[in-house]
């Protein structure tokens, strides 16, 4: 018997949803299990917008966009946002790594990392900040919704 | 020399006081050459020697010492040496023992340890130097890996944009199937340049991660099934087998019907042949769909060509399209 290795999949409607809705509409909160109120950390412009406007067709609130840590944590005391999606190589001395260690132990907020970096010593040092999860560039910005769903199941 | 030289089994060198050779034991002629006449010929550090002479010089008992020998290799430590002074009347000279030498019996033996010694303080440099430049390439490989994945991330961005910034249906659709099509590469990119995959990439992972993505761009209810063996395949066959396989999927999502639309993939591997089928459950494909017009059936063929393989399509239940291609044995992951 070959041996297989099985997977299945079961896609949630709405990717041509209305764009852009506002707060407070009426997508339940399952749809947000990580929370709804986020902070990009990412410092390719272009990319964070990205991020923004897919985040945000999804029914998030965007609270900022930081290019640096020092940004970030700024932004996390001003707004306290539920989660960070966090760039690893940002501008600035500090990267992404001591940003979410920080944003953790300073504001109690979590991260889940969106890095082209995914070997494994960087993973090792970035487990320190005890992250919600991982997801590798280069990803469609629509999907990372869906993905933040996915790392909210138990299992992963 | 005195007879009683003879009785020690290690060299023995008496020097005049300006470091000229006066005699040496047997052990010490075997050990330097009879011709040696001066300190230059045994020792690589004068100011050493002259200091030992001189503690010697004070005293009439003999002084420990430790002199760098002409020709020992840099691992070698130095050589162990007694000396004492010789007074002859007003005379003054020097013996000088090595100790730990018992003199060389086996000078041939001993020549070629030497001779080994400096080959193995050859290669150590050699390796220390290849372990530096393996660890300077490795950083190099990674940087390279992390603009590659950040360049490729910034086309997704701009393609998003473009489709967002549009409210034509058309122009919207095209940049989906653009995004699909780019996300199929660089998917199969990712995996063929992971940690885990330095001789080729799991198809299995790689036909996970394009069903996924392939789901979530139809933004529409339907199941995929991927049912893949862990198979490895060579680099050269993955972006052919990423458009593939995308392609095929593609189509199938977009004909299955009903509220119980299903698509399944499978890929199996035996006796040499690789073979890729998807399946839908919607009206079958139509007899013009094999047409050279049907652009997507089109690439797929192309590509087929393109690996060595065939593309078989059938109407059962549905549509059903099989890639069959070669594929080594070789190439079963372990998993």
């Amino acid at each position: 018997m070959p041996q297989f290795n099985q997977y299945r999949f079961q896609a949630r409607g709405g990717g041509d949803g209305p764009r852009g809705l506002a707060q407070g509409d009426d997508r339940p909160e399952a749809d947000f299990p990580l929370g709804r109120r986020v902070l990009i950390t990412e410092d390719n412009w272009l990319v964070a917008a990205e991020w923004r406007a897919a985040l945000e067709d999804a029914g998030y609130e965007v609270v900022g966009i930081a290019a640096s840590a020092d940004e970030a944590l700024e932004l996390c005391r001003e707004e306290s946002p539920d989660l960070i999606l966090m760039d690893i190589r940002l501008l600035g001395d500090r990267d992404g790594i001591e940003a979410a260690q920080e944003a953790r132990s300073l504001y109690e907020i979590p991260s889940v990392f969106v890095s082209a970096h995914d070997d494994s010593d960087v993973r090792r040092r970035a487990a320190e900040a005890r992250p919600l999860g991982w997801i590798t560039k280069p990803v469609l910005a629509s999907r990372i919704p869906e993905l933040l769903v996915q790392l909210a199941r138990p299992l992963n | 020399m005195h007879p009683i030289a003879k009785l020690i089994r290690e060299p023995v060198v008496v020097f005049a006081d300006d470091g000229h050779i006066i005699d040496m034991n047997r052990p010490a002629r075997l050990r330097f050459g009879e011709s040696a006449n001066s300190w230059r010929q045994l020792f690589a550090d004068l100011e050493g020697f002259q200091n030992l002479l001189e503690r010697a010089s004070g005293t009439s008992d003999p002084v420990l010492g430790a002199l760098r020998l002409i020709g020992a290799v840099p691992s070698e430590p130095d050589a162990r040496v007694e000396a004492l002074a010789l007074r002859e009347g007003g005379a003054i000279g020097y013996a000088v023992k090595l100790r730990d030498v018992v003199g060389d019996q086996f000078p041939a033996l001993t020549a070629q340890v030497r001779e080994l010694n400096g080959e193995v303080a050859v290669r150590r440099r050699i390796q220390a130097e290849l372990e530096e430049s393996l660890a300077h390439n490795k950083v190099l490989y990674r940087e390279l890996q992390h603009r590659v994945k950040n360049h490729l991330q910034m086309i997704l961005a701009l393609v998003s944009t473009a489709g967002r910034e549009s409210d034509d249906p058309g122009r919207k659709q095209f940049v989906k199937m653009l995004q699909s099509k780019l996300s199929a590469l660089f998917d199969a990119q990712r995996l063929m340049y992971s940690e885990e995959s330095a001789d080729g990439l799991r198809v299995d992972q790689m036909l996970s991660a394009l069903a996924e993505t392939v789901q979530s761009l139809a933004g529409v209810r339907i199941a995929i099934v991927v049912r893949a063996e862990p198979v490895i395949a060579p680099n050269d066959l993955a972006f052919p087998l990423a458009l593939i396989a995308n392609e095929l999927l593609t189509n199938a999502v977009k004909y299955a019907a009903g509220p119980e639309a299903a698509v399944s993939l499978d890929f199996v591997r035996s006796e040499g042949e690789a073979v890729l089928t998807v399946r839908d459950n919607g009206p079958g494909f139509a007899p013009a769909a094999s047409g050279p017009t049907s652009s997507g059936l089109g690439l797929v063929r192309g590509l087929c060509r393109q690996i060595g393989g065939h593309l078989a399509i059938k109407s059962d239940g549905g549509a059903v399209a099989v890639v069959s291609f070669p594929l080594s044995e070789a190439s079963h992951a372990a998993v």
